[in-house]
C-alpha cells in the first residue's frame, strides 16, 4: 500500500518539475528575444537552453544504462552546464566597470573548453564506434568524468561568484544566488537517495521519492534565476488617456 | 532642439528630439538598449556635422562592434575619451580628469552644436559618495550648458538604490525610462518620457524595438 502511494506521488513531482522548467524555458527565450546587446541576450539563451537541457537529462536519467542517449547526456550537460556559467561570467566582466577577468577566466577559458570537448567528443566517438555504452563508459572512465566535470565546474563556478562579488549589478548577483541553488537541488537529487540504500525497499522508494522531490526545486530556483536576467515590471490598464499618443499606465 | 537620431521618437518629443541646452539621463537595466539610443544620438550628430564626444568607461573598439551590431556606420566616429583606444583616456578612479578633459573638449569646439553621450554616470555613483557626486554632476552640467551642448548620460536600473536615481533625476532637463514590462505571458520592452525640459507631461509607455536598421518607437496599447 505506502509502496504504490510513493509510486503514484513520483508522477506528479516528475511533472511539476517537468513545467517548471518548460516556463522557464519559455521565459528566458521571451526575454533574450528583447535584449539588445549581445552579451545579455547571450546569457539569457544561454539560461534558457540550459533549463530545456535539463528537461533532457531528467528524461535521460530514468534510460537504462544500456541506452546511447542516457549516457550521451551525462557528456552533454557538462558541455552545456560549462558554457551557461562561461556566459554569465563574461557578463559578470562586462558589468564591472573595471572589467576585471575574474580568476583569469579570459586566459583560461579556452583551454578548459578544449578539455571538455575533447573529451566529450571522445565519449561521443567511443559510442559510436564500440556499439556499447558501457565500454564507452569504461574507456572514458567514470573517475575521469568526475575529475574534468568537478574541475571545471567548481572553477568556473568560482570565477563566476569572484565576477558577481565584483559587478554593482544586482540582479547578476541574485542571478548567480540562484543558479546556486539550483545546483545544490540537482546535486541533492542525484545524492538524496543514497543514504536510504541500507534500508528496506519501501524506504529506498521513500529515498528515491525525496530524491524526486529536489527536481521542481531546481526547476522552481532556475525559474527564479531566469526572471533576475532583467528586472521586469507589470503593466496595467490606463484608468485614462490623457492624450491620443498615451498607451497604457505602468506599475513597475 | 536636436534630433535623437531617432525619427519616431522626435516626433514623441515634439517633433524635433532633445531640448537645446539640456542635459537628458536614459536609466534601464543593462541590455536592454540605452546605449542604442545614444548611439543613435551621437550618429545624428556626426551627420549633421555638430562636434559629437563619447566618454565612456569601456575600450573604443567595444563600442565600435556594439554600434554595428546596431546598424550604424562606423565610417564617421565621434571623439572619445575612453579606457583605452583613445587618445584621452578614462580613468574611473579619477573623477576630476573626467570633468577637466570632458571640459577642454568642449571648449575647445565652442561655436559649434555639441552633443556629449556618456556611460560613465553609473560607476561614477557606485564608485563615489552621494553628496560628492551630486556637486560634482550639477557643477559639470552647469558648465556644459554654457555652450551650445546637449549632454545625453546613460544610468545603470538595478545597480544604485532609488534615493540615488531619484536626486540625479532631479539634475537633469529630460528622464527616459527603459524597461522590461510582463503582459501576460509576454515580456515586451517599454519606455516612458517621465520628463522633458519645455514639453507638457506625456503620459502613456512607448514600445520601442532595436534592429539593425534602425529603432522604432510606437505607443504602447495593451
Amino acid at each position: 500500500m505506502l509502496d504504490e502511494i510513493i509510486n503514484e506521488a513520483q508522477y506528479p513531482i516528475y511533472l511539476l518539475g517537468l513545467a517548471i522548467f518548460l516556463f522557464a524555458t519559455y521565459r528566458a527565450f521571451t526575454i533574450a528575444r528583447v535584449l539588445v546587446k549581445g552579451a545579455y541576450r547571450n546569457r539569457a539563451l544561454w539560461t534558457g537552453g540550459t533549463a530545456f537541457a535539463l528537461i533532457l537529462f531528467e528524461y535521460a536519467t530514468t534510460l537504462p544504462a544500456s541506452n546511447p542517449l542516457g549516457i550521451s547526456a551525462f557528456f552533454l550537460i557538462l558541455l552545456i552546464l560549462f558554457a551557461f556559467v562561461d556566459s554569465s561570467i563574461r557578463v559578470a566582466q562586462e558589468t564591472d566597470f573595471f572589467h576585471r577577468s575574474p580568476l583569469g577566466w579570459q586566459r583560461l577559458r579556452k583551454p578548459l573548453y578544449g578539455i571538455i570537448l575533447g573529451y566529450t567528443g571522445i565519449g561521443a566517438l567511443l559510442i559510436l564506434i564500440i556499439g556499447s555504452t558501457v565500454a564507452a563508459i569504461s574507456l572514458t572512465g567514470e573517475v575521469l568524468w568526475f575529475i574534468i566535470a568537478g574541475v571545471s565546474l567548481t572553477y568556473s563556478a568560482a570565477a563566476l561568484v569572484v565576477g558577481a562579488r565584483r559587478t554593482p549589478e544586482r540582479s547578476l548577483r541574485r542571478f548567480v544566488r540562484m543558479l546556486g541553488l539550483t545546483i545544490i537541488c540537482m546535486v541533492l537529487f542525484f545524492t538524496a537517495w543514497i543514504p536510504f540504500i541500507p534500508f528496506s525497499q519501501t524506504v529506498q522508494d521513500f529515498g528515491s521519492l525525496v530524491s524526486e522531490v529536489f527536481i521542481p526545486l531546481a526547476a522552481y530556483f532556475l525559474y527564479l534565476a531566469v526572471m533576475s536576467l532583467s528586472p521586469v515590471g507589470r503593466v496595467e490598464e490606463a484608468p485614462a488617456q490623457p492624450s491620443a499618443q498615451a498607451g497604457a499606465s505602468v506599475k513597475p | 532642439m536636436v534630433s535623437t537620431g531617432v525619427p519616431t521618437l522626435d516626433n514623441l518629443l515634439g517633433s524635433d528630439g532633445y531640448p537645446d541646452r539640456s542635459a537628458v539621463l536614459v536609466v534601464g537595466p543593462p541590455g536592454i538598449g540605452k546605449e542604442t539610443l545614444g548611439y543613435w544620438f551621437v550618429r545624428s550628430g556626426l551627420i549633421q556635422g555638430d562636434y559629437c564626444l563619447y566618454v565612456t568607461h569601456r575600450p573604443v573598439n567595444d563600442i565600435l562592434r556594439d554600434m554595428r551590431g546596431s546598424g550604424i556606420g562606423t565610417e564617421r566616429v565621434p571623439e572619445w575619451i575612453a579606457s583605452s583606444g583613445s587618445p584621452t583616456k578614462c580613468d574611473l578612479r579619477d573623477s576630476t580628469a573626467i570633468s577637466f578633459n570632458l571640459k577642454e573638449a568642449v571648449h575647445r569646439n565652442k561655436g559649434r552644436r555639441i552633443r556629449v553621450a556618456t556611460d560613465v554616470l553609473s560607476p561614477l555613483l557606485v564608485l563615489n559618495p552621494l553628496d560628492s557626486m551630486y556637486g560634482y554632476w550639477s557643477q559639470l552640467l552647469s558648465d556644459l550648458k554654457q555652450q551650445d551642448s546637449v549632454f545625453f548620460a546613460l544610468a545603470e536600473d538595478g545597480m544604485h538604490p532609488p534615493n540615488v536615481l531619484t536626486t540625479m533625476e532631479q539634475l537633469f532637463d529630460g528622464v527616459i525610462e527603459m524597461r522590461l514590462y510582463e503582459e501576460g505571458l509576454t515580456i515586451t520592452p517599454l519606455f516612458r518620457v517621465k520628463k522633458m525640459l519645455g514639453l507638457p507631461p506625456i503620459h502613456g509607455y512607448f514600445r520601442f524595438s532595436v534592429s539593425n536598421t534602425g529603432m522604432e518607437v510606437t505607443p504602447h496599447v495593451r
